[in-house]
């Protein structure tokens, strides 16, 4: 017998779980507040007043990125809670009654298959403005399909299964079938959708907010900060790596867990 | 002077345990432990065993085609006095497909599906005699329609340019063999080759093999789990069990003479002891069908109908406390007429009849893994259909719960466990207490042992014969298995096509077969001779 | 052939709905093109006089047919901020996107099947694990930002290039090739680690596979074995897949156009939306949604030509 220790997964929580401190951290307390700024102290180099040096108007580049990281955590998670939750019920319910429901259900997915992901974040975020709360909703809605896909396809490869079979002949409801006999087994997909759903709102919330069409003035956001940054790549890169980092070492946790969770 | 001697074989494995947090355990299991074997120039010889008895693996560490974390150790393994596992990997290419070469159990998979037969087939010439062929497109082809055709393939010109799924399973087997026997090997390793076929082209793969054997003095490693297919091809016999000999011995030795006791329980199980013997009095039937007709409907594209008749025309009873036996090949109907009597499947035509108080049949299937939910601890699955029916206290559905655990001989342990955690045998015990937790009168036991060991066969089929006895059952006993049939039913139906071609008690059928199509099952399905 | 005629009916019909779906969509917003025109404080009866000769006051489904009759006819409307018809605004920033594009996917196609296939002799050795840590890092870095960390390498440290220095291709064709290269990367790095990925999990998928055991059994030497047998049979899903992979390389060259600075169709459309200048947003998001249907259907087709199980 010998024992492996599995370095992806360790690795993987450590890192989730280092941002995940910052980010819970950020919500009661962070080192300086978060929009104070002091033109003494602009763009300061990293030290041990300033872990992450400051910005061009000298507020404090850690505690932005401790308030960022809530911020994305925040509408990640509320992304993936919104895509998963309605993804699964229209998912499994279409999939197990089928019908013209189904039929049209499909399509209307094949359409929002065709628009890259982003590009529909866009589009819904054109059209209700952008905001934290019109972010969730528009990638929320982006979110929904892939699940509807996932939990679809599991319940009609589950659904002509004997166990099934089994359980008409019991008796049982179809409701009491979807629910209590067929929902157990497609938990491990789920999982594993949950997780890779939530790597892409993470990465998704940073590239609209990049792009200024997430999160607005004056919320914290490490996609904004990022296109702040950029302006500053040659007296500053330190304000750029920081936030990037931060993202990175969330979503490469999560690919890490995920890898090793499959 | 053996073609092949192989002395004190081992072989273990490498296996990841279960991963357990942030830890990976690995251990090793040794999965054959010390075989002796040798092939005659010339011979056949059988290596019989059940599923786990190391046959197949040791058969592939001959050629050394099991995965790269297999350890292979032997004191000896000498083919035409050259000691294998000394050889480079260059040495065991210039070996493999030239020298030896293999047939293996699953025709479908085992060829490559985006490759034509042609290009499957000359592969074999090209890796060993590539100066001799490479640039000659026609003798390459010439040898390639020959070899075929030897094969039993009627038409090879036509086959060249095909793939594989558009070939029957016989013809896959055939080009498999093919492509196999084409540099002549002095020795041919067939791994169950025959079992993913049906009875009739069984045999004529069979007859290919002693063909060959004959004509070429090839000698064949035989690998199966059918005692009566090693009766007829082999002349000697090695039976294994959990990776150990466990008897050898000539084809008459095994067969007339056992002397272990394991060797004489596939033997019974291959021949089959007699369970039935109910005569059904002309009490009024639990069950009828009259003039079923089912048909699948597929809507292809621009809206035109493609009708699937699966069943035509079928009437029969089911008694009270009888077995009724469902005889056909893949593809006959009986699984559509299954589902049909538990309502699963509406009928086309005709009527259903159920007699007054006959509740819907429970059904055991074949794979119990699929039958019982893979989410769920054995306790819940069992307690469900309690729960179901409503009117049970909590105390009372654990009970019965309890007590038919204890009546399919299994432990109260076994409720806390997943179905995953039980052998092959204990699930389909667990998939009978289901089915009969709800006391019915009518169960429908579709091919519940095909995917069992002989030697737990039995042990089902007793438990299920002692079941009816206790309860008054009655089952319907769907099978392709003409020896399981025998064994426990008290009157047969042959299907055919979906239409019944013979029906009556099963000494009639089976000692005065009419129809010649149960002629045909019976003298592929029964032999030990 | 019964097969292509059935792919492009449906794709002329999913192209339909996604025109009509985006018209829809800016169509319902508030302010429209005669708010747009006049500004927000303008007369509420000079706003209503433009609508009526905008025909803004027909119903929807009359106003798509409008549009679509004239987008058929190349015309897409006039842009609310330059007063430049939509389809020269776009084809001006096509050629910067398109190259982008091509770039990215000869970079994907020339890196992953190599890499995928590096660590497949012995699945979970030292080589192998090297690669999927690699191709972790890759599918989790945000595009943008690896463009921002290229910028400061090449851009800044080394000075190999004039960061947003765009060249325009009418003027030095090599020199807009060799300024698009770094953008390309940063839009192919994700994707080429998704598919390096794929392709690993199906080369080591493919080894398990009985005729593999029957290729070694024939006496193929291992590199003869992944050449010829797993390969083949590797490369139908992945052509489609990356045929696919259009979508996700349009998608990043949005995002990535903005972090260099490229006058591509991704910051165009940046910009309109911005501005308000909803024709140019619509017709865009057509153009790309389009193009992904389009592709999506020839990876149908071509995997149906590919493989003779469905053939």
């Amino acid at each position: 017998m010998k024992k492996k220790l599995n370095y992806n997964l360790i690795i993987g929580y450590a890192m989730i779980a280092l941002v995940l401190l910052m980010a819970v951290v950020g919500l009661f307390y962070t080192p300086y507040p978060v929009n104070e700024m002091n033109v003494l102290q602009k763009n300061q180099p990293p030290s041990f007043a300033h872990l992450f040096g400051t910005d061009q108007f000298g507020r404090d580049i850690f505690s932005r990125v401790m308030e960022g990281a809530s911020t994305s955590f925040f509408i990640a998670l509320c992304v993936v809670l919104v895509g998963a939750v309605i993804g699964t019920f229209t998912g499994a319910l279409t999939a197990y009654f089928g019908g013209w429901l189904d039929a049209v259900l499909m399509r209307v997915n094949d359409v929002l298959a065709a628009f890259p992901s982003v590009l529909l974040a866009i589009c819904f975020v054109a059209v209700i403005g952008p905001g934290t709360y019109n972010l969730i909703v528009a990638l929320g809605i982006v979110f929904i399909p892939s699940f509807t896909r996932v939990v679809r396809s599991e319940v009609l490869v589950q659904k002509e299964l004997d166990y099934v079979r089994n359980a008409k002949l019991m008796g049982a409801k179809d409701m009491r079938i979807l629910v209590f006999h067929i929902l157990p087994n497609i938990k491990p997909v789920l999982k594993t959708s949950l997780l890779v759903g939530f790597q892409n709102a993470v990465l998704s919330e940073a590239g609209m907010s990049y792009l200024g069409l997430g999160v607005t003035q004056p919320d914290p956001s490490l996609g904004r900060m990022l296109s702040e940054a950029q302006g500053f790549l040659w007296n500053a890169p330190w304000y750029a790596l920081a936030p990037g980092l931060t993202i990175l070492a969330l979503t490469l946790g999560l690919g890490l867990v995920t890898a090793e969770k499959e | 002077m053996p073609l092949l001697d192989i002395k004190n074989l081992k072989i273990s494995f490498q296996v990841k345990k279960d991963t357990d947090g942030f830890f990976t355990t690995i251990g090793e299991q040794e999965v054959v432990h010390g075989i002796d074997l040798y092939v005659e120039k010339g011979q056949i010889l059988g290596l019989v065993g059940e599923s786990g008895s190391g046959k197949s693996v040791s058969s592939l560490s001959i050629l050394k085609l099991l995965p790269e974390d297999a350890k292979i150790t032997a004191d000896k393994m000498e083919f035409d006095d050259i000691e294998l596992l000394s050889q480079t990997e260059a040495q065991w290419q210039a070996l493999r497909g030239d020298r030896i070469s293999m047939v293996f159990q699953e025709p479908m998979t085992s060829l490559n599906p985006v490759l034509t037969i042609e290009k499957q087939v000359e592969e074999g010439l090209l890796l060993h005699e590539e100066e001799k062929y490479k640039d000659n497109k026609e003798l390459r082809r010439e040898r390639v329609l020959a070899v075929l055709e030897e094969a039993g393939l009627s038409d090879p010109e036509e086959l060249l340019k095909k793939y594989p799924h558009q070939l029957s399973g016989g013809m896959r087997q055939r080009v498999m063999i093919a492509i196999a026997m084409i540099n002549r090997p002095e020795l041919l390793i067939a791994d169950e080759p025959t079992t993913a076929l049906d009875a009739a082209t069984q045999e004529i793969i069979l007859d290919l093999l002693k063909y060959y054997c004959e004509t070429y003095k090839t000698s064949i490693l035989f690998i199966s789990h059918d005692l009566s297919l090693v009766a007829r091809l082999c002349d000697r016999v090695l039976v294994l069990k959990n990776g150990k000999v466990v008897e050898r011995g000539t084809k008459e030795d095994i067969f007339y003479r056992p002397k272990q006791e394991y060797t004489k329980k596939l033997m019974a199980a291959a021949t089959g002891k007699q369970l039935a013997g109910v005569s059904v009095t002309n009490a009024v039937p639990l069950l009828q069908l009259k003039n079923a007709t089912i048909e699948y409907r597929e809507k292809t594209f621009f809206g035109k109908e493609k009708i699937n008749t699966a069943v035509k025309n079928v009437s029969f009873e089911l008694y009270k406390g009888e077995v009724l036996g469902l005889v056909g090949e893949s593809g006959s109907g009986k699984s559509t007429i299954s589902k049909a009597l538990t309502g699963l499947l509406p009928l086309t035509k005709g009527e259903l009849i159920r007699a007054e108080g006959t509740g819907t049949p429970r059904m055991v299937f074949q794979d119990p893994y699929g039958s019982l939910n893979p989410a769920k601890k054995i306790g819940w699955i069992l307690e469900e259909p309690l729960k179901i029916q409503g009117g049970y206290t909590k105390e009372e559905r654990k009970r019965l719960v309890m007590e038919a655990l204890k009546e399919v001989e299994l432990e109260e342990g076994h409720a806390k466990r997943y179905v995953r955690e039980l052998s092959g045998g204990q699930r389909q015990r667990v998939a009978i207490a289901a089915a009969l937790i709800q006391k019915p009168e009518i169960v429908i036991l579709d091919e519940p042992v095909s995917a069992l060991d002989v030697t737990v066969q039995g042990q089902i089929l007793e438990l299920l014969y002692r079941l009816k006895e206790e309860h008054g059952i009655s089952y319907l006993f769907v099978s392709h298995d003409m020896n399981v049939i025998r064994r426990v039913c008290d009157r047969v139906i042959v299907l055919y096509q979906g239409e019944i071609v013979e029906m009556g008690t099963t000494t009639d059928v089976f000692e005065h077969p009419e129809h010649p199509y149960t002629k045909e099952l019976l003298r592929n399905n029964m032999a030990v001779h | 052939m019964k097969f292509i005629l059935k792919k492009i009916g449906t794709l002329i019909i999913t192209l339909v709905i996604i025109s009509f779906l985006s018209f829809l969509a800016f169509s319902l917003i508030p302010g429209d093109a005669a708010v747009a025109n006049l500004g927000m404080d303008a007369d509420e009866a000079a706003v209503e006089a433009l609508r009526e000769e905008l025909g803004l006051n027909r119903p929807v489904i009359v106003q798509y047919g409008d549009w679509l009759f004239s987008a058929l006819q190349g015309d897409f409307g006039e842009s609310t901020q330059y007063h430049l018809p939509v389809s020269e605004l776009v084809a001006k920033r096509l050629p910067a996107t398109i190259t982008l594009a091509i770039y990215s996917m000869i970079i994907i196609t020339l890196v992953s099947f190599p890499l995928g296939m590096l660590g497949t002799k012995k699945p979970d050795g030292a080589m192998d694990t090297a690669v999927t840590v690699l191709s972790q890092i890759g599918m989790a870095v945000p595009q943008f930002f690896l463009g921002i960390l290229l910028t400061f390498f090449f851009g800044i440290l080394l000075n190999w290039f004039t960061v947003g220095g765009y060249v325009n291709p009418q003027e030095d064709l090599g020199g807009f090739l060799s300024f698009l290269l770094l953008p390309a990367v940063a839009v192919a790095v994700p994707k080429c680690a998704t598919m390096t990925r794929y392709i690993r999990n199906a080369v080591v998928a493919q080894k398990k596979m009985d005729y593999v055991r029957t290729a070694r059994g024939k006496g193929n030497s291992e590199k003869r074995l992944l050449l010829n047998h797993v390969l083949i049979n590797v490369m139908m899903p992945v052509v489609t897949m990356l045929a696919m992979m259009a979508a996700d390389v349009l998608a990043g060259s949005i995002v990535v156009e903005q972090v260099f600075n490229i006058p591509g169709l991704g910051r165009l459309l940046i910009t309109s939306i911005s501005n308000r200048d909803y024709p140019v947003v619509q017709a865009i998001v057509i153009y790309i949604a389009s193009t992904v249907v389009i592709m999506n259907t020839l990876a149908d087709i071509m995997y149906q030509k590919l493989d003779p199980r469905v053939r």
